[in-house]
């Protein structure tokens, strides 16, 4: 063989080692290993890695150069076909995978995207699920990222289905109708886990009851089912009175949904999910009791669905303080002690520290500038000082709601805080971060008979309304003191959620800019405006060797500009937007 | 309530506890009640608060704030209207009457009468034939209505198979 001949030899090797890395289908192995250098182009699951850090190696974008970032190139997506309350959100985290970005629109459809030139977006495929777009149906109308298993990419839907998508051809590989008593359906991405796909029942405040589900990665099957409102006899059950309000079935409608995706710690093989707000929100006499696991985290067995460990942050709430929001794993140290900690940004205000081998609490600081729900956290139980175990009706310390009551004043807004919009990690520095509405609302109790309540129509037993004009901020917590180090004040309320690389942090905003902001300070380094409101987070990918930060954007919504009358003439587009440098 | 807000909401209370008597009501066209219920359902989005079936609950949107129960008002056709054109100053009632609080057509205020945030926010634009329209619609087809119907919804969505109304065979 000539020298000519072998090196056309070794580049078609190449090639076609290329062409098998293009198409390596995203194995167990390779989620397991989604933080590696290996994988630090990718961003294979919709909080990055298992244990939810949102954090990228990737530095080529820096404090140092980040103000000449500019827009590489923005693909528009569809799904603009409204449902009740309007357009829906966009709230999908992107994927991407050597050179291919999957998202999701507000109606759960999956596009693959050829981002490989960096100069432009090219749709590859939209793979149509085939859902009824019926513009009468009361759901909430988003969908938050989609899961990449094998050669197919998941998606679960708002009608329950969940369905999976040839990656090559984007044609459905198989569908299963896995939610499904009226009122059920999915909202967060699903997860893959060796060879499982959880996902969770989103659809709490519709009359219904949560639940995390496992199902075959191969074929969608049902495998178990954990029910975060216990049925009667089983444990925690007790924590439901219903016989006390003379509706024995409150537990049916009980909620805590689940509707941003957990994280998971392959060395326990735990899996860690935040539960939503016991339902009717604004009428606890409907469903007397603490209302486990409403609230809370609970940490499942990956293999059975066994509840291993639960805690509970709001017991008895009445002020919408779901804590469905990311669970962040770490290992760090507390006291000089080298620790397994789970950290979690509250929707209730304050940032908790608990130890994820056992639920125990360790710490929490408040993060947000107005709390008046509680007085404190008892050190020891990380209960709020008021709960009081014995009382079916609990009365925090910003005063009663109940049906005889009048309208009662919660800080922070029912919507946080921090809401479900994710946090990041630097597992380098120790330096957890949250981004969120700093705001109050009024709350009101409006009573619904039982016979009343239907699964599938909204069932809030009250009512609230925003208490001035809602901001927002970015806060930075050192978990292994979980005291805060920056906060950064914005003009407008944060749904975005935050990305976090060495050096920097980056998020968007409701007003439709979209900015990187100093890691250590959060002062902030760049921004931009594009007008689509900010309600999903970034994600930061390279190709080639080369960086580039995407995001989506789309609807605010009518009732979202949180009292900024000036962002509510904002209009809808489904957008991703990627930057770059030059 | 900050007390300029006390002060709007007690003379809209007013306002409206007496029977209105406005320049508009002379000039009322005859509502249609099926092009009220269009409105009502498709330009307005009036049931995002007050639900498809106009009792503050049944189809109300997570993120807007529940309205009232319409199938129990107690406003005539002229508070009804009034309502429609000018929002509710102190709730979440917005205006439809494009040129409200421009001058003093709605409970003799303007804009400036109200302190930033408390200002009744602009819902989507009606004429004055289609303020007449919801209107009938309500009086002939809502107020007085006990528990939503499957039948009622099929109605209102003019498909038997609408989601909103499955869940209620």
């Amino acid at each position: 063989m000539t020298k000519r001949k072998l090196l056309v030899g070794t580049c078609a090797a190449a090639l076609v080692l290329t062409g098998a890395a293009v198409r390596a289908e995203v194995t167990a192995d390779r989620l397991l290993n989604a933080g590696t250098d290996a994988e630090a182009g990718n961003w294979l699951m919709v909080h990055k890695t298992y244990d939810s850090n949102r954090f990228s190696t990737l530095d080529q974008i820096n404090a140092g150069n980040v103000s000449g970032l500019h827009l590489a190139f923005a693909v528009p997506l569809g799904g603009l076909e409204p449902n009740g309350g309007g357009i829906g959100y966009m709230e999908s985290t992107p994927l991407v995978d050597n050179g291919f970005m999957y998202v999701s629109d507000p109606w759960g459809t999956p596009y693959k995207i050829d981002v490989s030139s960096g100069k432009q977006g090219k749709v590859v495929w939209v793979c149509d699920t085939g859902i009824d777009k019926d513009p009468s149906g009361g759901f909430l109308l988003t969908n938050r990222g989609l899961a990449l298993s094998g050669n197919n990419v998941i998606t679960n839907l708002p009608d329950g289905r969940v369905v999976a998508c040839d990656t090559e051809s984007g044609d459905i590989a198989w569908e299963q109708q896995v939610a499904k008593e009226q009122g059920e359906g999915f909202t967060g991405a699903p997860l893959v886990v060796g060879d499982k796909i959880l996902v969770g029942q989103s659809y709490g405040d519709w009359a219904t009851r949560g639940w995390l589900a496992a199902l075959k990665a191969d074929t969608g099957e049902e495998l178990w089912r954990f029910y975060t409102v216990p049925e009667p006899g089983q444990p925690g059950s007790e924590t439901w009175k219903c016989d006390e309000a003379g509706n024995p079935d409150c537990w049916k409608t009980g909620g805590g949904a689940l509707w941003v995706t957990g994280a998971y710690d392959p060395e326990s093989n735990l899996l860690y999910w935040g539960t939503g707000n016991p339902v009717p929100m604004f009428d606890p006499e409907y469903r007397p009791g603490s209302n486990l696991y409403t609230d809370s985290t609970i940490a499942v067995d990956a293999d059975t669905g066994e509840l291993k460990w639960h805690f509970q942050y709001t017991p008895g709430d009445y002020m919408d303080y779901d804590e469905v929001g990311v669970q962040l794993l770490m290992n760090t140290k507390i006291n000089g002690e080298d620790r397994k900690v789970l950290s979690h940004f509250g929707r209730n205000g304050l940032f908790y520290s608990l130890d994820r081998t056992n639920g125990s609490y360790i710490h929490s600081a408040q993060y947000i500038d107005e709390l008046n729900w509680t007085k404190g956290i008892d050190p020891k139980t990380g209960q709020p000082v008021e709960y009081d175990p014995s009382k079916s009706l609990q009365t925090y310390a910003l005063g009663v709601l109940n049906r005889a009551s009048t309208s009662v004043k919660n800080c922070p807004h029912i919507s946080g805080g921090v809401n479900y919009y994710p946090t990041a990690y630097n597992p380098a520095t120790g330096i957890a971060y949250g981004a969120g509405i700093e705001a109050c609302s009024d709350l009101e109790n409006k009573t619904v008979a039982p016979e009343d309540v239907v699964p599938g129509v909204v069932f809030l037993g009250g009512t609230y309304a925003v208490s001035g004009a809602q901001k927002g901020s970015i806060t930075a917590v050192d978990v292994t003191t979980g005291q805060q180090v920056a906060k950064q004040g914005t003009q407008y309320p944060n749904n975005s959620g935050t990305l976090v690389t060495p050096e920097l942090v980056w998020t968007g905003s409701t007003d439709g800019s979209f900015g990187a902001y100093d890691a250590k300070t959060l002062a902030p380094l760049w921004s931009i405006n594009v007008g689509t409101a900010f309600r999903a987070p970034p994600i930061t990918y390279s190709v080639d060797g080369k960086q580039y930060v995407a995001i989506a954007g789309g609807y605010l919504g009518a009732g979202n500009a949180g009292g900024n009358t000036e962002l509510e003439d904002m209009q809808g587009a489904n957008m991703v937007w990627v930057f770059a440098l030059d | 309530m900050s007390p300029s807000r006390a002060a709007v909401v007690s003379i809209v209370l007013v306002a409206l506890a007496a029977p209105m008597v406005g320049a508009q009501q002379a000039n009322d066209p005859a509502g249609d009640p099926e092009r009220g219920k269009i409105v009502f359902r498709t330009v307005g989005g009036c049931a995002n608060c007050h639900g498809w079936a106009a009792d503050g609950k049944t189809g109300v949107a997570l993120h807007s704030p529940a309205g009232p129960s319409l199938r129990e008002t107690k406003l005539n056709k002229e508070a009804l209207a009034e309502t429609i054109r000018c929002g509710r100053p102190g709730t979440q009632m917005p205006y439809h009457d494009r040129a409200a609080y421009r001058d003093d057509r709605c409970y003799g205020l303007v804009m400036s009468d109200f302190t930033p945030g408390d200002a009744p926010p602009r819902g989507k634009t009606f004429g004055e034939k289609d303020v007449a329209n919801i209107v009938a619609y309500l009086q002939t087809r809502v107020i007085g209505l006990g528990k939503p119907t499957y039948d009622e919804c099929a109605d209102f969505f003019d498909n038997p198979a609408a989601k909103a109304c499955i869940i209620l065979k």
